[in-house]
């Protein structure tokens, strides 16, 4: 059963106009539209629902992407774009430091089939050693700046 | 084998089927209808407990896919199950879970009346860390509906 389910062989990554090759990623997206059902007492006494629209679509993101140190660095620049990114973050103005990531999600093929694109920042980069391989990995959080600019595609 | 399926009309449309993913995990409604209160009787010394079926009838439950590789389209898909509710003439729909006996015979049946889409989340992970194999992406959706008058 386990081999024919929707694995993603590759996984893009772009930051700003920046091209990043990562090496582990830990993504979850919720997207929720705030709707509910309200309960309500009808002249008789009995429940009556009626299903409530919320307002707005509400899109949260808790990625995690990481780039692992390898000796004869070759991941450095996308290691230092990462801090460059998380530094950019003391700046007040929001258009200094917020990017565009696109997650692109490809079979084995290299055939993407789902794009996640959101404008987002940084916000925390973090280091510890990959169990595996005992080489150094550089992981960063990725919040959304602006929930409606978010959106999967094909 | 199926050990489980979901009818609902909009997974349907969709293509959430058999052909293209399969049904990791249902949490199953239960059907609490009963709480209990304390009633004090001020002719007794001890409170009173009795059933008061105060519950109301909304019932969250949540539904989770594994994709396959044919069902690639799922995971864009997923995002518009969720925009759909804001469309007009968007109409809830009756959600039946059955859980099946080894020899194929219905063991539950389920149907939650007027069930709607409430969120989506999806799970990307390159590693499965409990498995120590690759990741493949899951999606969980939480429903909300009416339970069915008995």
């Amino acid at each position: 059963m386990a081999e024919n389910l929707l694995v993603p062989a590759i996984v893009h990554f772009n930051l700003g106009s920046k091209k990043l090759s990562i090496t582990d990623y830990q993504m979850v997206f919720t997207i929720s539209n705030g709707s509910q059902y309200v309960e309500a007492i009808d002249a008789k006494g009995r429940r009556a629902y009626a299903l409530q629209k919320g307002g707005e679509v509400v899109q949260e993101a808790d990625a995690k992407v990481s780039v692992l140190k390898t000796p004869d660095g070759k991941f450095d620049d996308d290691i230092k774009n990462l801090e460059q990114a998380l530094k950019a973050t003391t700046e007040n103005d929001p258009k200094k430091y917020v990017e565009d990531m696109l997650f692109s999600f490809a079979t084995s093929d290299d055939k993407p089939f789902a794009h996640v694109k959101f404008q987002g920042y940084v916000s925390e980069v973090t280091s510890n050693v990959d169990a595996d391989t005992a080489l150094q990995e550089i992981t960063a959080d990725i919040e959304i700046y602006d929930p409606t600019t978010f959106a999967i595609k094909k | 084998m199926k050990s489980i399926t979901i009818d609902y009309k909009h997974f349907d449309k969709a293509g959430f089927d058999s052909k293209n993913c399969s049904v990791a995990d249902v949490q199953i409604p239960n059907g609490r209808h009963a709480t209990k209160v304390k009633v004090y009787d001020t002719t007794a010394a001890a409170p009173l407990f009795q059933n008061q079926t105060n519950v109301g009838d909304v019932v969250t439950f949540t539904v989770e896919f594994l994709p396959f590789i044919k069902g690639k389209e799922l995971v864009s898909k997923s995002d518009d199950l969720v925009q759909d509710v804001f469309k007009d003439g968007y109409d809830p729909a009756p959600c039946t879970i059955c859980t099946y006996k080894k020899d194929g015979s219905i063991d539950t049946k389920n149907t939650i009346n007027d069930v709607f889409i409430q969120q989506v989340r999806l799970f990307v992970n390159k590693k499965d860390e409990a498995k120590g194999e690759m990741g493949y992406i899951r999606i969980l959706f939480t429903l909300q509906g009416l339970r069915s008058k008995k």
